[in-house]
């Protein structure tokens, strides 16, 4: 036992960690779906998160290289904004059109269940991690 | 007694693959939605056929102990890690099935679980032959 059953931990929890970033982005786009007004003036842009493989190069033995993953880089969604005609508006154009955030709920909500499945992976990991080291443990004891 | 035993010597030896494989999944399912990334695996039951002379390869006849054998000794068999280049049905390039994936750490750990009692029955048969069955 080299101490690897708590690198799979280690590599799980950065699973988490960096699905757990992912919801919360969501969870912002998802409450700023209708957000007209930003510091940066105009509509909110929704935000992705995108991932990188983790590969620790300290270690010169192969398998010691492979940690796990973690947050490249949170970017915005250069999409276009969603126009909607509300002549009422504050913030309505000459024209009567007034710029919505190019957030979709629907495409939130499918990512969302995205992570948190991925986020269980990972804590199903860290499961059978502990019973392998459990296990571990156990040899020689009923010897 | 216990170097000679095959037992002792293989499962220490499988065991670290077992967890070395584990951390290999784990990391897969760490991935899972990293863009390109392709899944690993370790390979460690063909190095040991290999070893225990089970293959397809032609071995050279030995008939006596100086006579050079062509087939790795089961000491130095060591597992390897290969990364899976399959093709993705995925948009971003990455081919880890989470199903998979998930299957073959269960597979895994009921593996090391196993391992784990083995070497313990032997042990507990070492124990019986020194204090004898009281």
């Amino acid at each position: 036992m080299n101490l690897n059953a708590f690198k799979i931990m280690d590599i799980a929890a950065s699973g988490m960690t960096a699905e757990r970033f992912r919801s919360e982005v969501i969870s912002n786009n998802l409450a700023n779906a209708n957000t007209t007004r930003t510091e940066n003036g105009g509509p909110y842009r929704r935000k992705i998160v995108t991932f990188k493989e983790v590969l620790n190069k300290q270690f010169n033995s192969e398998d010691e290289q492979l940690s796990g993953v973690k947050v490249a880089k949170l970017e915005e969604d250069k999409s276009p904004f969603r126009l909607v005609y509300d002549p009422g508006h504050p913030d309505a154009d000459k024209n009567g059109y007034v710029k919505y955030p190019n957030v979709n709920p629907l495409r939130e909500m499918v990512d969302l269940i995205t992570a948190q499945r991925a986020y269980e992976a990972n804590v199903a990991v860290v499961n059978s991690a502990k019973t392998m080291f459990n296990s571990a443990l156990s040899i020689g004891r009923g010897a | 007694m216990f170097i000679k035993d095959l037992a002792i010597n293989i499962i220490p030896k499988a065991l670290d693959a077992v967890e070395t494989r584990q951390k290999i999944y784990s990391h897969n399912i760490a991935n899972y939605n990293t863009p390109g990334y392709k899944r690993k695996d370790v390979t460690f039951e063909q190095e040991l056929r290999k070893a225990m002379g089970d293959s397809d390869e032609i071995k050279l006849k030995t008939n006596n102990s100086k006579h050079l054998k062509n087939i790795p000794s089961i000491n130095e068999v060591n597992y390897k890690i290969i990364e899976d280049n399959s093709r993705s049905n995925r948009e971003d390039g990455n081919n880890v099935d989470i199903d998979v994936e998930m299957v073959k750490m269960m597979e895994n750990t009921l593996q090391y679980n196993a391992l784990t009692r083995l070497i313990n029955y032997r042990f507990s048969d070492y124990k019986t032959a020194i204090g004898g069955i009281r």
